[in-house]
């Protein structure tokens, strides 16, 4: 459920948000993520396709771009539920991460950065991101978008 | 202050000193291993470097299979396939890296290949996806600065994509790091500040990242403590094995600072100085090093304070007050780089390591995608980058 609202609100941040947008515009077009808990999931799945992100559901896409394990599922929760911010899961080595840091990886850290801003209140943002990010939309017209699709 | 969760690691065997080198095949012999690959490049067989560690070797079982000479000053992830495949057909059982960064992480590379089995390096990018290494792995470092003898890190070049890709992994530190001044002493003055103060900035930034930890924290000061006492006998007289045996500790030491609690904002500049421009990675880190400081101080005040008494030494750390140490620190950081530029030439600008005012922009896009950004104590966006490089310009 968690994963299903994480890749929901990412989908409803790339189509709302200037920042995500523009982030996910320098991807190639087919560019696949992936999030999941490891060793059997659950999984969700990302691509994107024109210049939208699309939520492919709660599935594995295993020859995707980036895909990123959590090592177990204390460690998702963690972060999932904004008890520790990304940066101090990789710090911790909470998970894993498989294909192109450079092109991929770090843009998708900060876009999730922004995610997390939106989904998030802001007593837990405050808490988790070293430093608030900008938004250009609000965050009642993201959750619309996650709830309702794009 | 203790992080609610850390992870440390550090499993290769150190070998410092006088005659190192001869206990090669001993730790060869412990892996049942004697037909090594030994991988290098074209200068380090030139200045005979190679050849001292072929001869080290010699009056032993073990005999070096093959040599491959050709690594170029970027690894790249074709060099990393070659090898593995010369490594298979000439029946090798160990892999011996003799050389500076680039060589190690080539090494790093292939034997990362042979244990998965692999002839494709590219298949296991990415952070902590590498499985078990499984071929003896002694490296010899040549420079006094990378660390990565003892790093969980290796840069490996893509050059059809024209980027470089980062294997993030304990499991690519190999068995045995030989520290032996033969190797260190005939580097120029200029050279070896440039990787001296490589190393420091390893130390200063594992000090003060999120990453840090009460095990990283103290091999990051005692590097610091090494350099301050050392690195300045090292570039005046390279002949002087104290001093360099010291630097060679040094570097080792903030390397496994650093594998440890990572780097930040000045390594993800430098990194993309070196990606964009072909900048020297030491110069960079010299020049760096304080701007990347003055950003992070608001955060992090309370460690510069610390590492003014590695720093600066015991005198000036008691004589400064409490509340002006952090800034001292910097201020000792800067007056390092400018005292060798002073004795030899050591760069203070980027301008002057050959990148262009057009290049900013690239370097600060590319500075914001390299990993290292994501340990730094504090958030720093395209525009930030950009800003530092341009008052560093």
């Amino acid at each position: 459920m968690i994963l299903w609202f994480l890749g929901r609100g990412f989908q409803a941040a790339a189509y709302v948000d200037e920042y995500v947008k523009d982030e996910i515009r320098r991807w190639e077009d087919g560019t696949t993520i992936v999030i999941g808990v490891s060793p059997y999931g659950p999984y969700m799945s990302v691509r994107k396709q024109g210049t939208r992100l699309r939520f492919l559901g709660n599935v594995n896409t295993p020859d995707a771009d980036i895909i990123i394990m959590f090592n177990n599922i204390e460690a998702a929760l963690l972060i999932l539920t904004g008890q520790i911010g990304i940066d101090k899961a990789y710090a911790e080595h909470r998970f894993s991460i498989k294909g192109d840091l450079c092109s991929v990886g770090m843009p998708m850290v900060r876009c999730l950065y922004i995610v997390e801003s939106y989904l998030f209140p802001s007593f837990i943002t405050k808490k988790i991101l070293k430093r608030l990010p900008e938004r250009s939309s609000c965050k009642f017209t993201v959750y619309f978008h996650t709830i309702f699709g794009v | 202050m203790i992080p609610s969760y850390y992870e440390f690691i550090n499993s290769v065997k150190i070998l410092s000193g006088k005659n190192a080198l001869e206990n090669i095949p001993r730790e060869l012999r412990s892996f049942n291993a004697e037909k090594p690959i030994l991988l290098t490049d074209k200068m380090l067989v030139k200045i005979g470097l190679a050849q001292t560690v072929i001869d080290a070797c010699g009056e032993s079982e073990v005999v070096i299979r093959a040599l491959y000479d050709d690594i170029p000053p970027d690894s790249s992830v074709k060099v990393v396939n070659e090898i593995t495949r010369i490594y298979h057909e000439m029946e090798c059982d160990s892999v011996i890296a003799v050389g500076g960064g680039s060589v190690i992480d080539t090494a790093k590379g292939v034997c990362a290949c042979i244990s998965q089995g692999t002839d494709d390096l590219l298949d296991y990018m990415g952070v902590e996806i590498l499985g078990r290494r499984t071929v003896p792995f002694i490296v010899v470092p040549t420079t006094a600065g990378t660390g990565s003898e003892v790093t969980g890190v290796a840069v490996i070049a893509n050059p059809d994509k024209n980027v470089k890709m980062e294997f993030v992994s304990p499991n690519v530190l190999p068995d045995a790091a030989i520290l032996d001044v033969r190797m260190t002493e005939s580097l120029p003055p200029r050279l070896t500040a440039s990787t001296g103060m490589d190393a420091l900035v390893h130390a200063v930034e594992a000090y003060t990242c999120i990453q840090k930890n009460p095990l990283s924290d103290a091999y990051a000061f005692s590097a610091i403590n090494l350099i301050r006492q050392y690195l300045p006998r090292a570039v005046e007289d390279g002949r002087d094995s104290e001093a360099r045996l010291a630097m060679a500790n040094a570097s080792l030491l903030a390397g496994v600072a650093f594998s440890n609690s990572m780097v930040g904002i000045v390594h993800a500049m430098g990194h993309a100085c070196g990606g964009v421009s072909r900048a020297p990675h030491g110069d960079c880190m010299a020049i760096l090093l304080p701007y990347g400081m003055e950003y992070n101080f608001s955060a992090v005040s309370e460690y510069y304070a610390e590492l003014l008494l590695a720093l600066a030494g015991a005198e000036v750390y008691a004589h400064t007050p409490a509340s002006e140490r952090a800034r001292k620190s910097i201020d000792t950081v800067r007056e390092m780089t400018e005292n060798y530029n002073k004795i030899c030439g050591l760069p203070t600008r980027l301008s002057e390591v050959g990148i262009k005012k057009d290049d900013l922009p690239k370097i600060a896009r590319a500075a914001i995608n390299d990993g290292a950004i994501i340990v730094n104590p504090v958030e720093a966006s395209e525009s930030d980058v950009l800003g530092i490089l341009e008052k560093v310009f």
